[in-house]
């Protein structure tokens, strides 16, 4: 028996760690682990309710328009403008995370996905006139190894070609990720942290010059998508078509929707352009019903609750609780598991008849002659972001021609509440959920249900783990020194905890010779 | 301050960039600094950059400027409060681990700039050693006292640059 710990806490500043015990090359047990205390709920009460859309941005680093857009619904429920969203406001609010979902995706791609695929390697003898391999070239020949290890060494199966293409892409793939962040702060505004997407609304005007701008960069975006890519997924896929059937994980998908076609005030009533609703393993749509999703703490250091609902949760920390292994709680809806992401979202599409959804995952499907099952895996997480990335372009072109240049954005509303509010959302990486209570104009409760909480959170009380967890149990391990199915399991679901100190630690850490001595 | 950088036709040529998360105590060292340097009536050829918690969204800001500052808190091994300068070729000698499962920090961005020529002329950190970095928003004593010499050294270092291209 051997226990494989994957820890990136003792490299930059990981906030997962994945344990995994292994017996005669197959994984027993896993426990998947969030390493940092998320209590930002707590900052929040006795605040003015409307700081939450500023506040929850700071969570982290990696989906901070995700955040503020979640948090922007739920104060317009809890301000009772929930049904009066203009339709700029409404359209830029599509627009703003439209653009966030594809550099989003594209980053996850290239700079954290594919190097377990890649080999970097390949360019180390490059003689070609590619000035961009030829860089990569001269980083490795000067040492610089990062940002490509360090790496687990063996399972590389691309041919030198393939592995040329996909270095040459990783560095386009940095320029067209700028180029989307640059369409995510047109209508966006400041980037990071954005500060136009505001309960009732959005505070950016749409003018020609700015819908010309975000269509012409979203013109290159789609061109990369289908040139790049999606050819390159593919081509991973090809390499590697094992991984359909490896990291299946709970085969329960969980979509909140997202791109909000109208504006019915209630959520789970409201047309959304990727459908909301639960997706069982025999792919069938169920509504949702947020009234069923709880939280739980049996393995979390917090102050036993037992199951409850966001509205009622807290953030109570208990360090010293036996047998608990994580600062994640375990969400549930209905009592059960749900993996959240976009491959929940391209299967809510595909069950309910989304006729460009389905082209292309049968599409893709077609190609390695697999059945839908396939999709549950590592691939078919790749596959269904790399789609949804097509997709998601090309509707934002569609959509931000529909804006009225003049028309209002934004629409006012009464502070003074007593109230409640419910933020259902999709941030790149899965459903997102924010719940506000309101007592006098001032914010009493707030609670965040994040993605990855669904989707690397602990095992429940009643012994069900975690999506991740369940991925990870059963895998066979061909060497544990290098555990490729592991990181490749754990990384199709693109799991993000940074609740983020941003401290730079820099290697060595003893910076002595740096200081700077008082004047 | 904080104009909207991507919009700017015409670039700044030194940059103060304050990087860190304001809800987490100390590592709102840089934000406390950059405040201190809004006050103060700094030529318009210098501009000041809330950059937050999202490290690999910042190569568009920093590209194309003739010196980058920034500000972060540094876990150097010294005592809290202690203040540090240097530059990111000075701390890294090439082993950038990527490995993180999610996000990209702010060395790993600045490194993969050069791979699209997104790079500054010149960096330099200007670190704070923090004492807390749980949640909750204010600085401890340790790093408070220490705001004053921090912006001041920043005040050196961008009349450094102004001297050097006089």
């Amino acid at each position: 028996m051997a226990k494989i710990v994957i820890d990136p806490i003792s490299r930059v500043e990981g906030h997962m760690k994945v344990e995994a015990v292994v017996e005669n090359g197959e994984v027993k047990e896993a426990k998947s682990s969030g390493m940092m205390y998320r209590g930002l709920e707590n900052i929040l009460i006795g605040r003015d309710p409307r700081d939450a859309a500023r506040i929850v941005q700071r969570i982290c680093g990696v989906c901070p328009t995700s955040h503020g857009l979640a948090a922007a619904f739920a104060l317009d429920e809890a301000y009772g403008v929930n049904g009066s969203i203009t339709d700029n406001g409404r359209i830029l609010r599509n627009l703003i995370q439209g653009a966030n979902y594809v550099q989003s995706h594209i980053l996850h791609f290239y700079q954290l996905g594919a190097l377990d695929y890649v080999d970097v390697a390949a360019c180390a003898d490059y003689t070609g006139g590619d000035p961009d391999l030829t860089k990569v070239k001269d980083f490795i020949a000067r040492g610089h190894l990062g940002p490509f290890v360090p790496r687990y060494e063996g399972d590389y199966r691309l041919s030198k070609e393939e592995n040329l293409t996909a270095v040459a892409h990783y560095v386009k793939a940095l320029n067209m990720r700028r180029l989307a962040h640059e369409a995510v702060a047109v209508f966006g505004g400041k980037m990071p942290h954005n500060m136009s997407i505001v309960a009732g609304g959005v505070t950016a005007a749409p003018t020609i010059d700015k819908i010309a701008g975000f269509i012409w960069r979203m013109e290159q975006l789609i061109d990369f998508i289908n040139s790049c890519y999606l050819p390159d997924v593919l081509m991973v896929a090809g390499r590697y078509s094992d991984y359909f059937g490896i990291g299946a994980g709970c085969k329960q998908f969980m979509s909140f929707g997202c791109f909000d076609l109208d504006t019915d005030p209630d959520l789970t009533k409201r047309q959304r352009w990727l459908p909301q609703g639960i997706v069982s393993s025999d792919l069938k749509l169920r509504r949702l019903d947020p009234n069923k999703i709880t939280e739980e703490v049996a393995n979390s250091w917090f102050k036993e609750t037992g199951p409850v609902h966001p509205y009622d949760g807290q953030t109570d920390v208990d360090r010293e609780k036996a047998g608990a292994y994580s600062w994640i709680k375990s969400p549930r809806y209905d009592g059960e598991v749900m993996e959240v992401g976009p491959l929940a979202r391209m299967l809510a599409s595909y069950v309910s008849g989304d006729k460009a959804v389905q082209g292309l995952v049968n599409g893709v499907l077609g190609k390695f002659n697999a059945s839908p099952d396939a999709l549950f895996s590592v691939l078919g997480r790749h596959a269904s972001r790399a789609i949804e990335t097509k997709l998601v372009a090309e509707k934002l072109k569609e959509w931000a021609l529909q804006l009225q240049p003049g028309q209002p954005t934004f629409t006012d509303f009464n502070l003074d509440v007593n109230s409640r509010g419910m933020g259902l959302h999709e941030a790149p990486r899965g459903a997102l959920g924010h719940w506000i209570v309101v007592e006098g104009g001032k914010t009493k409760n707030y609670q965040a249900v994040v993605p990855t909480t669904w989707n690397a959170g602990p095992m429940d009380a009643k012994g069900q783990p975690g999506p991740i967890e369940q991925s990870l149990i059963g895998t066979k391990v061909k060497d544990a020194k290098n555990p490729f199915e592991l990181v490749r399991i754990v990384r199709s679901y693109d799991p993000c905890l940074s609740c983020a100190v941003h401290v730079v630690t820099p290697k060595g850490e003893d910076l002595g010779r740096f200081v700077v001595g008082a004047e | 301050m904080q104009a909207a950088a991507l919009y700017v036709e015409k670039r700044a040529p030194l940059l103060v960039m304050a990087v860190g998360n304001i809800l987490r105590m100390d590592d709102g060292f840089a934000d406390a600094v950059l405040n201190r340097l809004a006050e103060l009536d700094l030529p318009e050829t210098v501009e000041l950059f809330d950059a937050g918690t999202s490290a690999i969204d910042l190569m568009e800001v920093f590209n194309d400027r003739a010196k980058l500052i920034v500000i972060d808190a540094v876990r150097g091994g010294q005592a809290p409060g202690t203040l540090y300068r240097f530059s990111p070729q000075e701390v890294e000698d090439g082993e950038l681990p990527m490995n993180s499962l999610h996000q990209v920090g702010l060395l790993e961005t600045l490194k993969l700039g050069e791979l699209v020529d997104c790079k500054p002329k010149q960096t330099v950190v200007i670190g704070c050693q923090p004492e807390v970095t749980g949640l909750g928003i204010g600085l401890s004593e340790a790093v408070n006292a220490q705001l004053e010499r921090a912006t001041e050294l920043v005040l050196q270092e961008i009349n450094n640059y102004f001297d050097s291209n006089l």
